[in-house]
């Protein structure tokens, strides 16, 4: 028996380093996180579904590669509307690459823009802002390091992390001997021979076939209806802070100056603008009592537009595509057929690559088409008075989104 | 330190086994200071406050014990009170760091003071450590073990494989385990402890973390006020069933299994007691030490009591099956009640641990009144055995599973919240991607009352393949004591019967030896690995925090 138990120990122990050096070989070669700089092979892992919960962990070491000279801020709105390939990105920004992340406030934002600094100077930022992210509600520390930052070159005082190298050893370590890893790198050998997928391109693009996805699967109508409920119960209750002076006060407006004086500090051209919303998103923020904040928002957009040309630079453009127009007034498909999407906006807050790429013209010199405004000193209250008049005639024209609206909003205070 | 970490794994725990093998040559006692050190160590590293807590508490136990061996047999009022002395001070020790807030908090919500809360460090282990150093008393006390040395107290008080959340062992069981001229390594104790640490790991690291992910959002939703439907609700309980029972099970595994590498069989703790046809054999099945302990220093010394009372009162005590209902009441219910009451306060701080506690106290006592008086009115055992096995497997099932809510949930109103939506109280949905899907049915579901809500659809899939999954091992695959039952896993443990020669398939799995089986090695190396490989996501035993 002493025999058997001596040849079960060393049959263990060979078999358990043959097991973790062919799962950690494999993970390394169809690298689902893009660690490793393997190939994208068509129908093998050129795929990469882990994006959906690996994305900062992605991004912050494909973009190093890349070596953008232009580059995409802001949230998952960004990565998945904006086409860093659209013909209209002026040539001194190209190549450019697209770190908008899934839920980035602000603070998220610069310390992106603090990594790729580190590395290489930008000559383009556009940064996507969302009204929601300058909410305040359940307080956090920020002051304690953020889990992603610790995928950054740099500190929040733009020094190299001098743990970045025991950081770096530890990402190898869980892309190739980790459950998670093995379970990714399986699901993007499934995703690549399937096709169409989840996807994030080399230049940090989300493809849309996520959402697609979703749509067929639940239809756009009660896709939006289950959004526009999260939505609700999301910011309910929560507020744009304000000093004991009555002046906006949230940390974000604090870190988006500090993306500001970074872009001005290092001679990039900033364009910040408000991002497209669907009127379904526009009538909860009124639903939950936050216009008036809303407008407050944009005003301090202008603002920090402002100080930045005091500053003696001029290299800040606020633009605001936030309103109620052709786009955001879209209706929903009435029909049971799941196939059917809307052309603009997938879901209340995420609007298409077909409208990203008209966001995109109008910032790089297209034509004054009515949509988008440069927000400025001179233009902001015309433009908060023709969007609330717009409100209103949406109202009088879509009587039966309004009541939609408001029955969900009552479902939500529930 | 967690024994499901990196650092236990490659960095301590081969330290120490490399230290104890070499150590080992010098003799035994050098070993024994080795594990001394070690535990120390493991401790300490946890908490050092702990430490320096724990340690004057161990010191007391030990003077008491060697106190109690000092005093001649006839000073046995002297020795009743030096032992009550030991008790009390264990208690109050306990009673102090875990359960004073608790206390103060009651006080302040009964009689609407005031008092500021203390801050108080809540040692690793205490409740085990405690039970620990009251059965040691107990046998010092009843002359079953004798001539204790202080190393070898404080090795048996600290083994860093069961300090924290047992086995609760008695000194005489463990100890003399120890005692072996040679100190060498023997393979097949290896290979026990490698397999019992693979599997424990894996049930830990793979599933326990992982199924407990489907019940986190159900126990959390009544704090937001968010109500519980009915599926949600058994999902989120069976969930959080089969998350504890996998948590406990692989660290009782682990935990015999680094035993086993020092040569040391620790008792068994967990024998698949979701099999259980009966809540009496559920507990002889669950948490074995704890149900030993309190049976020998609770139950039974009430029943005792409580019998000599009626007796010398004239009253009716338990005679078989024409017992009255007033002698089970007393002498079954009772003691019963109060154990479980003394069991689920021991568990956890809150009212709803002592509502769980009750409400086994109920059910042993419904199954072990029932036990006395069925042969009164249904004589026949056959079908007694036919038709109750499945019902009482049953009834065992649902009420370990209704009643762990208690135990899960944050206070006794978020798990009547949770009960309610369990009961349909909340309505009955099902996520719209599923139900908008379902046809015909669904439209009969929408008819009979179902509505949709906008829950994933296929999270609730996954959900039900993981619990289905489970329910399949935990109800029809053997246990890991059972795959290594030539080799005596544990102390207690009794194999499987050897079965006829016409062995059906599941005979055969269930008498297989996985040390000498050919796929044995490869078997266990891949849940070895595969707990590994989770490692990054580690979380805390659900046990060390009692």
């Amino acid at each position: 028996m002493s025999a058997d138990a001596g040849h079960f120990i060393r049959s263990w122990v060979i078999t358990c380093a043959l097991i973790a050096a062919i799962i950690a070989a494999a993970a390394a070669a169809v690298d689902p996180y893009l660690l490793f700089n393997m190939p994208r092979v068509k129908g093998f892992n050129d795929k990469k579904p882990s994006v959906e919960t690996q994305e900062r962990l992605m991004k912050a070491y494909e973009v190093i590669r890349a070596a953008p000279n232009g580059l995409i801020l802001g949230t998952s709105r960004v990565a998945l509307g904006l086409d860093t390939a659209h013909a209209s990105w002026p040539a001194r920004a190209r190549p450019v690459y697209n770190l908008g992340v899934a839920g980035a406030d602000p603070l998220t934002s610069y310390r992106y823009l603090q990594h790729v600094l580190a590395h290489r100077d930008l000559t383009v930022v556009v940064l996507g802002l969302d009204f929601e992210y300058f909410l305040v509600g359940k307080k956090r520390d920020l002051s304690a390091p953020l889990a992603f930052e610790s995928y950054l070159t740099v500190d929040r005082d733009g020094r190299p992390d001098p743990n970045r190298r025991w950081y770096h050893l530890r990402d190898l370590a869980e892309a190739t001997l980790s459950l998670e890893a093995l379970g990714d790198s399986i699901a993007t050998v499934a995703a690549s021979a399937r096709g169409e997928t989840l996807d994030m391109s080399p230049s940090g693009n989300l493809s849309e076939a996520g959402f697609r996805r979703e749509t067929e699967e639940l239809g756009s109508a009660p896709l939006f209806a289950q959004r526009n409920l999260y939505n609700m119960r999301t910011y309910r209750g929560r507020t744009f802070a304000q000093n004991s002076a009555g002046q906006a006060d949230a940390p974000a407006l604090a870190d988006l100056r500090a993306i500001v004086e970074l872009c001005r500090a290092r001679g990039i051209q900033l364009e910040l603008f408000a991002q497209p919303m669907h009127a379904d998103l526009l009538e909860t923020l009124d639903l939950l009592g936050a216009w008036p904040a809303y407008e407050s928002w944009k005003r301090e957009l202008v603002e920090i537009g402002r100080s930045d040309a005091r500053g003696g630079g001029r290299t800040v453009r606020v633009w605001d595509f936030g309103g109620y127009d052709q786009f955001s007034t879209e209706g929903l498909p009435a029909g049971a057929d799941r196939r059917v999407h809307l052309r603009w906006f997938w879901e209340p807050s995420h609007y298409s690559k077909a409208l990203g790429n008209i966001v995109l013209t109008r910032i790089f010199g297209g034509p004054d088409t009515s949509y988008g405004v440069v927000l400025t000193a001179e233009t902001i209250e015309p433009r908060l008075a023709a969007i609330r008049e717009r409100r209103k005639a949406y109202r009088e024209s879509h009587p039966d989104d309004v009541s939609r609206m408001r029955a969900i909003y009552d479902s939500a205070s529930r | 330190m967690l024994f499901n970490s990196y650092q236990f794994i490659f960095l301590f725990l081969p330290i120490v086994v490399l230290g104890y093998f070499v150590l080992g040559r010098l003799g035994r006692t050098a070993a024994v200071v080795w594990l001394v050190l070690a535990s120390l160590a493991f401790y300490a590293v946890s908490r050092v406050d702990s430490l320096a807590i724990i340690l004057p508490s161990i010191v007391l136990d030990y003077a008491i014990g060697q106190a109690l061996e000092r005093l001649d047999e006839s000073r046995s009022r002297m020795r009743a009170t030096l032992l009550g002395i030991g008790i009390v001070a264990n208690i109050a020790f306990l009673g102090y760091f875990k359960y004073w807030n608790f206390f103060l908090d009651t006080a302040n919500l009964v009689f609407g003071t005031h008092i500021a809360f203390c801050s108080l460090i809540l040692p690793l282990g205490i409740s085990f450590i405690t039970f620990q150093k009251i059965a040691y008393l107990m046998d010092v006390y009843s002359g079953q073990v004798k001539g204790v040395g202080f190393l070898n107290f404080l090795l048996f008080t600290l083994f860093f494989p069961r300090v924290v959340a047992g086995p609760i062992v008695h000194y005489q069981e463990v100890m003399p385990q120890f005692d072996r001229s040679t100190i060498r390594w023997v393979p097949t104790d290896i290979a026990v402890a490698i397999c019992l640490f693979s599997m424990g790991l894996f049930k830990k690291v793979v599933i326990a973390d992982r199924v407990g992910d489907f019940a986190n959002p159900v126990f959390a939703a009544p704090l937001t006020g968010e109500p519980v439907t009915l599926l949600a609700g058994w999902i989120g309980a069976l969930a959080y069933t089969f998350q504890i029972y996998f948590d406990f099970s692989g660290y009782s595994d682990m935990a015999i299994g680094i035993a086993r590498i020092f040569g040391v069989v620790l008792p068994m703790n967990f024998n698949s007691p979701l099999k259980a046809t009966s809540i009496v054999e559920f507990w002889s099945r669950w948490h074995i030490t704890l149900t030993r302990f309190l049976t020998a220093y609770v139950y039974t010394p009430l029943v005792l009591n409580l019998t000599r009372r009626r007796m010398a009162q004239g009253k009716p005590v338990l005679r078989g099956r024409n017992t009255r209902m007033s002698a089970i009441l007393a002498l079954i219910g009772v003691p019963t009640l109060v154990t479980m009451a003394i069991s689920g306060f021991w568990h956890g701080v809150g009212f709803q641990f002592i509502v769980w506690g009750l409400l086994h106290g109920v059910m042993l006592t419904i199954n072990q009144g029932w036990r006395t008086l069925r042969p009164r009115f249904w004589r026949h055992q056959k079908s007694h055995d036919l038709i109750m096995t499945p019902v009482g497997f049953g009834l065992t099932f649902v009420g370990v599973i209704v009643t762990f809510v208690f135990f899960r949930a944050s206070s006794v109103s978020a798990a009547l919240s949770v009960l309610r939506g369990m009961a349909g109280l909340n309505g009955v949905t099902i996520p719209y991607a599923i139900g908008s899907r379902l046809g015909g049915l669904g439209a009969w579901l929408e008819r009979v009352g179902v509505t949709y809500d906008w829950s994933s659809g296929s999270q609730l899939v996954a959900a039900g393949a993981w619990l289905a999954v489970l329910l399949v091992i935990v109800l029809a695959m053997p246990n890991s004591l059972e795959l290594l039952a030539p080799y005596r896993p544990a102390l207690d443990f009794q194999g499987p019967a050897e079965a006829s020669d016409g062995r059906s398939l599941w005979d055969r799995l269930r008498f297989i030896d996985i040390v000498q089986s050919r796929l044995g090695p490869a078997l266990v190396a891949t849940l070895a690995v595969a707990g590994v490989l989770g490692l990054h996501h580690a979380s805390g035993f659900l046990y060390w925090q009692f």
